[in-house]
């Protein structure tokens, strides 16, 4: 192939590239800012505690609270740890948080809910119980009150989100596998003598998803913050772990006089809620289903 | 020869999407009588409901209104404002629907609504317009009036929610009904009561009806004249019994003769080749071209209008003449 | 010889053996209520319906809103469960079968629904709804699934360039064939087709009432043709079932029913029927007052308040089903004493 072909190729390639990009930017912003961002985060996440500059924990009182400069980014907190490495580091444990605190209850909680909205029985009434828990009582409460009982920590932390924020997933999948088996086609594969497994498996749950996935995203949301929250309030991370809610607690008597030991995870933390509230719009325009 | 009370000339209503524009009505022309019952035949996406909407000018948005003049009385509605528009509507002209259940609302009673109507437009004390309200139920025959008006939507039958909303249209005299396939969710049985309801009514009040339908049934019994429509325009206009035994559009023959009316098994349906056009970017010419068995290479091209074939008896047909003699 | 006067019970035992058939849906019941010693209602769905279909005949069951049919229909394809009664398949209880034996026979049973727009799994294009269809009862190897789908397709009219779309890009009419194509995958006996072509253009419905009747013949399917429309069950039964507030009022060849209806409910409903006729103008309604809710069900002839000729038998016994002249049966104590 000539030089000038394959440099046709390329430019050609390349735009149609842009052009779809472009497209998707037009149709779509909301998910292709959200996808965008969510890579940095997770990129982040990964060669973060390669690139930092500092050792989160090593404490060097000598530099306490020093206002950010070329030498420390954002500065440094009250042991003289560098907040900018802290930050890096930070993105690891708090994208931990949020992750496992929905896969789980997401697979668990989908289970639960198709086989309690599709055969009823006591699965479903007692599933039903269980929301009536959940919904009676506040998230937090909840949260704090199994925490009381295991201890703070970290784990336990991950096993509190888990154990209350299932529930909210199978009563999603629940409410919509039990419009859809009633729906003309699941009655007709019914006819068919489809066995009860390929029927949710393959009629139901695809159709059933959309809401629960993007419920997903804002969940991580939530259980990022709460997760802050509960480092803030010592019951989740413990210090010295740069867990960004632990560092906001840190940062908390010096808001007046060094603001940005407080100020820095907390944009952290609306950094990464922005991303996820983005990309679960953008999914949501994405797999809202088509128009007749 | 006494004047139309209302006279639709070229309207047209384009509703204005992402993709392009949707022709829901393309330039049509009608007139109606005092007193008279007009059909407007169709299938869905023909513009049979827009047009109605059209002339009420309740057009919802990607849609608008882009040519033509509505005379009522004489008077083009079109020049009017906004402002002037709430008086006519309820008044002069009334509307039913196809939905009771959603046309009506759920959370005030039906004596309550036939009474807001009422006072929305006439001078009348509350007292006065409830007696009104009392009368007006037994007119269309809803039993024991006196409790029913005190009662919600979902307290009715579909029957009756219909018969209510006609009460409701009905409640200010106005001089045209556009009726937007009142009957069409209901059982059959109830269907009749609510046609011959509305004839009755209609030939006491002297009131003129237009009246949407896709079932000729329905045609045969209620109206006068009769239009058909077609992606957006009129195929063929015609006094009803003219309609039924000497029809000159191809898309008409094709409705009747798609029909199982009488005919046994042995019988054959001719169903109408090809699928409902798709009103995006239509092309040129006569829409119904793609599914006509007499179409001729000027059907995609040229733009056919509505040509007399009698007296009151108009088909936009070009091949009329030659197809039926 | 008159295709109407046919009579298909000369083709032996009926396929489909309906007998005592009952189904009642309680509505509102909850511990709670349960607990307040409120009772719960009870909505009459089917009443012991007796009902014979024989093979390759079309039988039309017609009736308006309330009366059963769709709830009949679908506990004879076990979607519901009937609270009573028997369903015989070719002789055998379907109602007793489970398991392998259940889908087995489940493959000769078949259905198609009203609405075109939820009979399709959204997700699924077409051939994976088809191919799934052949592989699950075994109709075809693996292998040989593209070939089946693309004669499925063609039997129903649709050619092989729909079957890599998903269904939200087909036409309603289009739809409707692919569901029909799915019901014929496996190669059933007797379909049930709830108002296939009721949510259908009108320009349209003909199109699929004549390639379901072509395929009636071609393939010999017996078929049950539940609808409100009367025209249309005329034309293509054999014969019909009038059924009112879940119980068959009148049964027998679709020409002589429709040309001279016997119960009083059939001749308001054929009475009721707005003509095609515009010379013909009747100025009464047919029947007045209202079809009575399914969970009010009057004592007695469940039609008698609504009912012309109802006397004080009517408002205590309630008729059965009975042999009146050729072929014909009539629910209604008046009839069945020669008093009309």
């Amino acid at each position: 192939m000539t030089a000038i072909a394959q440099d046709r190729n390329r430019r050609l390639v390349s735009g149609l590239y842009l052009q779809g990009v472009r497209r998707l930017a037009k149709k779509n912003l909301a998910l292709l800012l959200g996808v965008i961002l969510v890579t940095c985060i997770f990129i982040l996440a990964v060669v973060g505690p390669s690139i930092a500059p500092y050792d989160p924990i090593e404490q060097t009182l000598s530099e306490r609270l020093q206002p950010p400069s070329r030498a420390h980014w954002l500065g440094t907190d009250k042991f003289g740890r560098d907040i900018f490495s802290r930050i890096l580091y930070g993105t690891q444990i708090d994208l931990k948080i949020g992750l496992i605190c929905v896969i789980f209850p997401f697979i668990f909680g989908v289970l639960i809910g198709c086989i309690s909205g599709y055969y009823g029985g006591l699965v479903d009434i007692l599933l039903m119980r269980l929301v009536d828990i959940n919904v009676a009582f506040p998230f937090y409460v909840l949260v704090i009150a199994i925490l009381a009982i295991l201890g703070p920590g970290v784990r336990n932390m991950y096993l509190a989100l888990s154990l209350v924020g299932w529930i909210a997933y199978a009563k999603i999948v629940r409410g919509e596998v039990l419009i859809a088996k009633n729906l003309e086609y699941v009655l007709a594969v019914r006819a068919l003598g489809y066995s009860d497994f390929r029927i949710i498996v393959r009629h139901l749950l695809p159709n059933v998803i959309n809401p629960t996935v993007i419920y997903a995203m804002s969940d991580v949301v939530l259980c990022i913050l709460a997760g802050s929250s509960l480092g803030f309030l010592g019951l989740g991370v413990q210090p010295p772990m740069p867990e960004w809610g632990v560092m906001i607690a840190d940062g908390r008597e010096f808001v007046t006089s060094a603001p940005w030991l407080a100020v820095f995870p907390g944009l952290a933390i609306a950094v990464v809620g922005i991303s996820f509230s983005l990309l679960g719009d953008g999914l949501s325009s994405l797999l809202r289903p088509t128009d007749r | 020869m006494t004047d139309p009370i209302l006279q639709v000339e070229n309207l047209k209503t384009y509703f204005y999407v992402q993709d392009g524009i949707i022709k829901a009505v393309d330039g049509i022309s009608f007139s109606l009588a005092p007193g008279e019952v007009l059909g407007l035949v169709g299938e869905s996406g023909s513009g049979k409901s827009m047009t109605c909407r059209s002339i009420m000018r309740v057009v919802p948005l990607p849609g608008r209104i882009v040519e033509g003049h509505i005379y009522y009385r004489g008077q083009d509605i079109m020049t009017w404002p906004e402002s002037q528009m709430p008086s006519f509507r309820g008044s002069e002209i009334s509307m039913i629907l196809q939905e009771p259940m959603t046309a009506l609302n759920p959370v005030l009673t039906v004596g309550e609504q036939i009474v807001e109507t009422i006072l929305q437009h006439e001078n009348v004390s509350r007292g006065e317009a409830q007696v009104r309200a009392g009368e007006l139920m037994q007119l269309v025959g809803i039993p024991s009036s006196e409790r029913r008006l005190q009662e919600y939507p979902h307290q009715f039958s579909g029957g009756m929610r219909q018969r209510a909303m006609i009460a409701i249209a009905l409640s200010c005299r106005p001089q045209v009904l556009l009726a937007d396939e009142p009957t069409t969710a209901l059982d059959v049985t109830i269907q009749d009561q609510i046609i011959r309801l509305v004839q009755g009514l209609q030939e006491e009040l002297g009131m003129s009806v237009i009246w949407v339908t896709h079932d000729m049934g329905v045609v045969a019994q209620l109206c006068r004249r009769v239009a058909v429509m077609y992606a957006g325009r009129i195929v063929e206009l015609a006094k009803v019994i003219e309609l039924f035994e000497n029809s000159r559009h191809p898309y008409t023959h094709g409705l009747m003769e798609s029909i199982p009316t009488s005919v046994s098994r042995e019988g054959r349906l001719v169903p109408i080749p090809g699928q409902p056009p798709n009103l995006l970017n239509l092309a040129p010419g006569c829409p119904f071209e793609p599914r006509c068995r007499y179409s001729v290479e000027e059907c995609r091209t040229v733009d056919i209008p509505l040509r007399p074939v009698s007296r009151e008896h108009f088909s936009a047909c070009i091949r009329f003449e030659e197809i039926w003699h | 010889m008159n295709a109407q006067e046919t009579s298909f019970q000369d083709n032996g035992q009926p396929l489909v053996q309906i007998r005592d058939l009952s189904k009642t849906f309680v509505l509102g019941a909850s511990i709670i209520k349960r607990v307040l010693g409120r009772k719960p209602e009870y909505l009459r769905a089917v009443h012991k319906v007796n009902l014979d279909i024989y093979r390759s005949e079309a039988l039309g069951l017609v009736g308006e809103s309330g009366c059963g049919k769709t709830t009949l229909g679908r506990c004879l394809l076990r979607l519901y469960e009937p609270d009573e009664g028997q369903v015989l398949f070719d002789g055998q209880n379907f109602l007793a079968v489970e398991g392998a034996a259940l889908r087995h026979m489940r493959s000769k049973v078949q259905v198609i629904f009203q609405d075109p727009y939820s009979s399709l799994n959204p997700r699924q294009k077409v051939n994976q709804a088809l191919g799934e269809a052949c592989l699950v009862h075994g109709i075809c190897t693996p292998k040989e699934v593209q070939e089946r789908v693309g004669y499925l397709l063609n039997t129903v009219g649709l050619g092989p360039d729909v079957s890599d779309r998903y269904p939200h890009e087909l036409s309603g009419g289009q739809r409707q064939r692919i569901a029909l194509a799915r019901a014929l995958a496996v190669e059933p006996e007797f379909i049930v087709a709830d108002e296939p072509v009721s949510a259908l253009d009108v320009s349209i419905q003909a199109q699929v009432v004549n390639l379901l009747m072509e395929l009636q013949e071609q393939l010999n399917l017996t078929m049950l043709f539940i609808t409100h429309d009367l025209r249309l069950v005329h034309y293509v039964s054999h014969r019909v079932a009038v059924m009112y507030l879940g119980s068959i009022v009148e049964l027998g060849q679709s020409e002589g029913l429709f040309n001279n209806p016997l119960h009083p409910y059939s001749r308001a409903l054929l009475a009721a029927l707005p003509k095609i006729d515009p010379r013909d103008r009747a100025k009464v309604a047919a029947i007045q007052g209202e079809p009575p809710s399914p969970i009010n069900i009057p004592t007695g002839c469940s039609f008698h308040p609504r009912c012309p000729i109802a006397v004080d038998q009517c408002h205590v016994d309630d008729p059965q089903l009975r042999q009146v002249g050729d072929g014909r049966l009539v629910a209604c104590h008046l009839i069945h004493w020669g008093s009309l």
